[in-house]
């Protein structure tokens, strides 16, 4: 029973922390106990990867996906669910009326549903992740319920996840007719008739609104600026991780030609996202709005790698993913360690960094870091990423997508540069803003630190990066 | 396309679903949109048993119809609806709220019509899946979805926990 279990070790381990943590809570309420719980349940789910990836076959192929691929893209999942982690313990301090516990137990059953639809080899597992990870994150949404609009954010997302829920829903019963089965290999193979066209179509529409792209966006800058900067980090990244795994085990499976009408599709959609991203987050002043717009403009630039079919596309999208999981949790966090759960709202004006180089110089340093990133300007990692992505576009003779990229990315620049000149003004007078008494913790000081180092590093010497994602994907 | 007699149960059906489910949707009375919604279940129950999955059947109407349609009666009851809440809920029916639903919709339902008149798939097997088959399934091959699904519950319970516990000061 040894070999097969192997593979699925990162499930197995989340499943058995779920379980010590509730065991925890119900012998003693604790949240140092539960974070330190969940935190070690995280990290040996990810360090069991690489023995995962020593095995030969998995447990249940029918419903598990255990290639290295998928085992990757869990393992970028589990760092950036602990990295979301440690910015919630800071963040959830002891003036929050309200009990703490919950919220590593939610995070963690919300992972687990990613890692669950990452490595999904059907369409029981896609679903049943999908909605763990969904209905876990409205809980982490609303967390602070005394905040009104961190209970309208997690409604709006409840309503809406939940319509496309049931398109995604309805794709697979149409997919399951059209082929009688639940696995994807035989809705790949069965051709473009109209009914596994519609279910594509349907299916597509629910990966679309948790990637965020246009037209399925409508949702991102209010939920984004309503839930508490952790969450936020955590819904801005989590979820595209796990939809865009299950997009590329898709394409490299047998038979999956593109057909040139879904490409043109996604070629549409990538541009409008790109456009109305950058567009909409020139005039927000809330610098959760301008990450959500922001978020929504990077998904469409992975969309022009991902439509550059062949392996610089898919080496462009990994790497992208990986940059902007990074950089998309540090501008949270940063959020994150400014704020506190118990006020009645996060540090989320760009008013609020107003100075920030004066009074907090090395934050401010970490926060130019990614915005620049964000950019795509040298030395951040983000400029390498997009560079791929260009190349990548390039090389596939995507013309007016690669246009499109680089014209929106110099609308981009005016947002996240003028942010920049904001943390560099002089403070007027002596009184320092809303945020600037707070103490900064360790952990924080540590955590930004090292995604600040990740970010610079990786940045200078990408090809440590490549090497990393080399060995783990094919 | 001759029609046998389990075909002409399963569109009758499938449209009373339909036709109960619109009606659900635009009662201003909630109690009423309820009602009409556990018929609406009741006529998916009767789909199920013609595609040939009698124990699907039942459990929509012992779980959905029976159970937790029931409970939604009990809190709307408990909620104490008077006249003021139902003229509000009528105030949002407006007739243009309508127009860019039905058109999408109209729009959408053409386009599936279309394909399943066209598609080879089957429209429906006469294949019967019987309980003893979905409990070996469930307990066997399957064994973990069904503990990904209590992983599905246990979230669902403790967002609802945390989000409907009685704010007080942490202990």
């Amino acid at each position: 029973m040894i070999t097969p279990m192997q593979a699925a070790a990162p499930l197995v381990v989340l499943g058995l922390t779920v379980t010590a943590m509730l065991t925890a809570l119900a012998i003693r309420r604790s949240f140092a106990t539960t974070t330190i719980i969940a935190a070690t349940g995280l990290f040996l789910a990810a360090a069991g990867i690489p023995w995962a990836l020593a095995a030969r076959a998995s447990p249940s192929p029918s419903l598990f996906n255990l290639t290295p691929d998928a085992l990757g893209f869990a393992g970028l999942i589990l760092l950036a669910g602990l990295a979301t982690l440690t910015f919630a313990t800071l963040y959830l301090t002891r003036d929050l009326a309200l009990p703490r516990e919950e919220y590593p137990l939610l995070l963690v059953l919300a992972t687990l549903g990613a890692v669950t639809m990452a490595t999904s080899a059907g369409f029981i597992t896609l679903f049943l992740g999908l909605e763990t990870m969904t209905i876990a994150m409205i809980g982490m949404i609303a967390y602070p319920r005394d905040r009104p609009e961190a209970e309208e954010a997690a409604l709006k997302y409840l309503v809406l996840s939940g319509m496309s829920s049931a398109l995604v829903l309805f794709g697979i019963g149409l997919a399951a007719l059209a082929t009688g089965h639940l696995t994807y290999a035989p809705l790949l193979a069965a051709g473009p008739n109209p009914i596994v066209l519609t279910a594509l179509a349907l299916i597509g529409a629910g990966a679309g609104f948790k990637l965020s792209v246009v037209p399925f966006h409508l949702w991102v800058p209010d939920i984004y600026a309503g839930a508490p900067a952790p969450s936020a980090a955590y819904v801005a990244v989590i979820p595209k991780i796990a939809v865009i795994a299950v997009i590329l085990h898709l394409l490299a499976m047998p038979g999956s030609a593109v057909s040139p009408l879904l490409a043109s599709a996604v070629a549409v959609v990538a541009i409008l996202s790109m456009l109305v991203g950058n567009l909409l987050a020139l005039m927000q002043e809330n610098l959760k709005r301008v990450l959500g717009y922001s978020s929504i403009a990077h998904l469409g630039y992975l969309l022009v790698a991902l439509l550059a079919a062949g392996s610089i596309g898919r080496a462009g999208v990994i790497f992208y993913l990986v940059t902007y999981t990074i950089t998309v949790i540090g501008a949270f966090g940063v959020i994150g360690v400014l704020s506190r759960a118990g006020s009645a709202r996060d540090a989320d004006r760009i008013d609020d960094l107003h100075g920030l180089f004066w009074h907090r110089p090395l934050l401010a340093t970490v926060m130019t870091l990614i915005l620049l990133s964000l950019a795509g300007i040298p030395p951040a990692i983000g400029f390498m990423a997009k560079l791929y992505i260009m190349a990548a576009g390039v090389s596939a003779d995507l013309r007016v997508l690669t246009a499109t990229l680089v014209l929106s990315s110099v609308i981009g620049l005016f947002y996240y540069l003028r942010i920049i000149m904001v943390m560099a003004l002089k403070p007027a007078d002596r009184t320092e803003p809303a945020t600037g008494t707070l103490a900064i913790p360790l952990g924080g000081w540590l955590t930004m630190a090292s995604l600040g180092a990740l970010i610079l590093g990786f940045g200078i010497a990408p090809q440590s990066l490549m090497s990393l994602l080399h060995a783990v994907f094919k | 396309m001759n029609l046998s007699g389990y075909d002409i149960v399963f569109y009758a059906a499938a449209a009373f679903a339909l036709l109960t489910t619109a009606i659900a949707i635009t009662r201003a009375n909630p109690l009423y949109g309820l009602l009409n919604f556990v018929l609406s279940l009741l006529g998916m129950a009767v789909v199920f048993y013609t595609l040939g999955a009698p124990f699907a059947a039942a459990l929509e109407v012992i779980v959905y119809a029976g159970a937790i349609m029931v409970l939604f009666l009990f809190v709307v009851m408990m909620l104490r609806l008077d006249r003021t809440a139902i003229a509000r809920e009528s105030g949002w029916l407006t007739r243009t709220i309508w127009i860019i639903p039905i058109l999408a919709g109209a729009a959408l339902g053409g386009e599936l019509l279309y394909g399943l008149l066209r598609g080879t798939g089957p429209t429906h097997a006469h294949h019967i899946v019987s309980p003893q088959a979905v409990g070996l399934e469930l307990f066997t091959s399957d064994i973990a979805a069904v503990e990904l699904a209590s992983m599905l519950l246990l979230a669902g319970l403790i967002g609802a926990y945390h989000l409907g516990r009685p704010a007080r000061a942490r202990d």
